[in-house]
């Protein structure tokens, strides 16, 4: 019979070593993300306000979450939520692939001039960005200026104040303030697509569109995957844009989840609630994103 | 060239730095060692400026002002009043009216009626409807100053072009949004989905005698007075000017100065910015009127704020001195002219002094006596949020006023308005 060896942790030979280099991260996590969100937890479970305590009599159980999925309100938010997500994201990659390569194109000495210029939305906060917009969407602002030069007016595109074009009106102004992000991201990822396939492409007699889809796209797959999360994430949780731009209206149209969630909080007192309607906001994002970002990479590993 | 780079490059940090300390907040502190220092919390309207002037010469404490704007306040305050006292929390707030049966159930204020007897304060001074606004369970939170409400403001050079009498009912006040819409403007009034439009149609609804709630304390949010203000405010808004669906009070203060509309319901704390020439096209011909309903009668939903002592407060002695000199007949009348708030004390509101400076006051004065507050009840923010939406909707769709109105009493009824 082998007898098994066993370790012996010894002090002396520093074997706690590791364990202690990792201790000030280790407990910093648990204090600034885990406690908190456990904490946040269970006070989904309870109905208190500010300033209120846990209680037996608070405690209400699952009934935050259940109310959720019968509240037309927060039905109508997440469906804005991610239709807000889907179409801020599409436009996203459409504008910034197109800005990107379109830069890609031009002379070094333009593209050294222009790149500055349109990423600088990136740089303004998204409340200002909300603000700009706000006088953009003014009937004396530029939107209309330049559609009353072609005939058009406010009752063509209503923008901020009708129910029909309002999600539509902070999406435009999404992809104005992120585009820049994903032309940054996407232009590292053209770069570093080797010159020899677009040499062997146009060899091959293959046009424009048969190049970027057979050779481009496939390329910038894993850039496309990373945006797509890191904008997925930005987008499900938004609130400082439409907050500033609509404050959530017309009539509910363009509200989100946070921005719902915040009223729950803020403006009727209803904390377990809105912690509640938090957690689910950030079920539904692993569940759109996460989960097809870890098969991505699950797929990737096993290839 | 190496030097020219470095020269660029020094601007630029110098630049960073000057525009760093423009937009590094709202903080404003008159520091004085020895003395106490009080950390106020006020909302960055446009009286906030006056506020740190006159803070900055109170001699008991040192004051840091931090004004932040209407949208963050209440959630900084509720944030501070978690933290430990003497960790950088506020001693004093300055808290709207409607959020203080919230403060004041939740703890978060220090009764201040000790204060007050040892400071000899006779607050019969201060109108009594506003007064009993800061009166919880018989204990004293705060003083009150700074009241508001929604009247008329309108270009007589408008009117007298159009030989237009000023309104005195809310047909005639729809008749003449009416005339201005027909000629290309139309009236200014907040349609945006937010507590503005609420404010209107209270007053709407007050001012023809209505209430939320019937005798016995029911949701009665679709009664005949109920509907019949949601449909003036229906009216207004179709007679409106374009782009009102997405303006809240600050731009509809905008709209009349500017005179993109000869005529709009603002906020009376607004209306000093009309006399401003750097800021208004109407600084002569702007004149006033009180915001009347279909029955020729003008009442305000009282709105003031409230000066308190924050519980957590490390210098309640401090801040309570704080809150009773701000409160002050004279320390009041210095801000009223200066910048024509309105205060709360009674005997303010007839110095010819004042008058001949804010000529919206008779207006004011006449909504505030004929006013009501919103209830202190808990649910009250689940009927006004509930409100927001409802009016929105009667704003941006063809749906029918009155089966709004129905729709949201059926949709309240679980809800319980008895405490």
């Amino acid at each position: 019979m082998v007898k098994q060896k066993t370790f012996e942790w010894s002090l002396e030979r520093g074997d706690l070593l590791p364990l202690l280099m990792m201790l000030p991260t280790l407990l910093v996590i648990l204090f600034v993300m885990v406690f908190p969100l456990v904490y946040g937890l269970l006070l989904s479970f309870f109905t208190i306000g500010f300033g209120g305590s846990l209680s037996p009599d608070s405690f209400v159980g699952l009934d935050n979450y259940l109310q959720f999925f019968t509240d037309p309100v927060a039905m109508k938010a997440t469906l804005n939520t991610v239709l807000f997500s889907f179409g801020a994201i599409a436009g996203d990659f459409v504008l910034g692939t197109l800005v990107s390569l379109g830069l890609l194109k031009l002379r070094r000495s333009a593209s050294v001039l222009i790149r500055p210029i349109v990423t600088m939305p990136l740089l303004v906060s998204p409340v200002v960005v909300g603000l700009i917009w706000r006088y953009i969407y003014d009937p004396k602002g530029i939107l209309y200026y330049f559609l009353g030069k072609i005939g058009l007016g406010i009752s063509n595109f209503p923008g901020v104040t009708a129910a029909s074009t309002s999600l539509l009106s902070t999406i435009i102004a999404h992809w104005w303030q992120v585009t820049p992000f994903v032309i940054i991201v996407l232009t590292a990822g053209l770069l570093s697509i080797p010159e020899e396939y677009y040499e062997a492409s146009k060899i091959d007699g293959a046009g424009p569109f048969r190049t970027f889809f057979q050779i481009t796209l496939p390329q910038l797959l894993n850039v496309y995957v990373v945006i797509m999360l890191v904008s997925g994430v930005d987008t499900i949780k938004i609130f400082d844009l439409i907050f500033a731009l609509t404050g959530g209206g017309p009539n509910n149209s363009s509200i989100s989840l946070s921005i719902y969630a915040y009223s729950q909080a803020f403006e009727q007192s209803n904390l377990s609630y809105s912690i509640a309607i938090s957690i689910l906001t950030m079920l539904l994002t692993f569940c759109i994103f996460g989960i097809p970002f870890i098969k991505h990479n699950l797929s990737k590993g096993n290839r | 060239m190496r030097n020219s780079v470095r020269k660029v490059m020094c601007m630029a940090m110098v630049a960073c730095l000057a525009l760093g300390g423009v937009f590094a907040g709202g903080k404003t502190e008159t520091s004085d060692p020895g003395k106490p220092n009080l950390l106020v919390s006020v909302w960055a309207g446009p009286h906030a400026d006056l506020q740190k002037e006159v803070s900055s010469t109170f001699t008991k404490s040192a004051v840091t002002i931090d004004d932040v704007d209407y949208g963050s306040l209440k959630q900084k305050q509720l944030t501070s009043f978690q933290s430990v006292s003497g960790s950088g929390n506020y001693d004093v707030v300055w808290v709207n009216s409607q959020w203080m049966k919230e403060y004041t159930d939740a703890g978060y204020l220090l009764p201040i009626d000790g204060y007050l007897k040892a400071a000899g304060i006779d607050t019969s001074i201060y109108a009594k409807g506003l007064f009993d606004g800061c009166v919880f369970n018989g204990q004293t939170y705060g003083l009150p100053t700074f009241a508001q409400t929604m009247i008329i403001a309108y270009d007589s050079e408008a009117f007298e072009k159009a030989g237009l009498a000023v309104p005195k009912n809310a047909d005639e006040l729809i008749a003449v949004a009416k005339y201005f819409k027909e000629r290309g403007t139309g009236i200014a009034l907040p349609a945006k989905q937010g507590t503005a439009a609420v404010t209107l149609f209270s007053q709407l609804l007050f001012s023809d005698g209505g209430y939320y709630f019937d005798g016995n304390g029911k949701l009665d949010i679709a009664s005949d007075k109920a509907v019949q203000a949601a449909a003036i405010y229906d009216e207004l808004v179709k007679y409106s000017v374009e782009g009102t669906l997405a303006w809240h009070h600050d731009e509809v203060a905008e709209a009349v100065r500017m005179k993109d509309a000869p005529i709009g319901l603002i906020m009376s704390g607004l209306a000093n910015q009309n006399a401003d020439p750097e800021k208004s096209l109407i600084v002569d011909t702007v004149k006033y009127a009180p915001l009347v309903g279909r029955s020729g009668i003008a009442a305000a939903t009282n709105s003031f704020w409230v000066w308190a002592v924050a519980k957590n407060s490390a210098n309640a002695q401090a801040a309570a001195d704080y809150v009773i000199w701000m409160t002050s007949y004279d320390v009041e009348k210095k801000q009223t002219l200066a910048d024509q708030q309105v205060s709360a004390i009674n005997e303010l509101s007839k110095d010819p002094e004042i008058l001949a400076k804010a000529p919206f006051l008779p207006a004011v004065m006449q909504q505030l006596a004929a006013g009501k507050i919103d209830p202190p009840l808990a649910n009250f923010g689940k009927l006004k949020a509930a409100l927001v939406v409802s009016l929105s909707e009667i704003a941006s769709s063809d749906s029918a006023p009155a089966d709004v109105m129905k729709r949201l009493q059926a949709d309240l009824q679980g809800v319980d308005f008895s405490k």
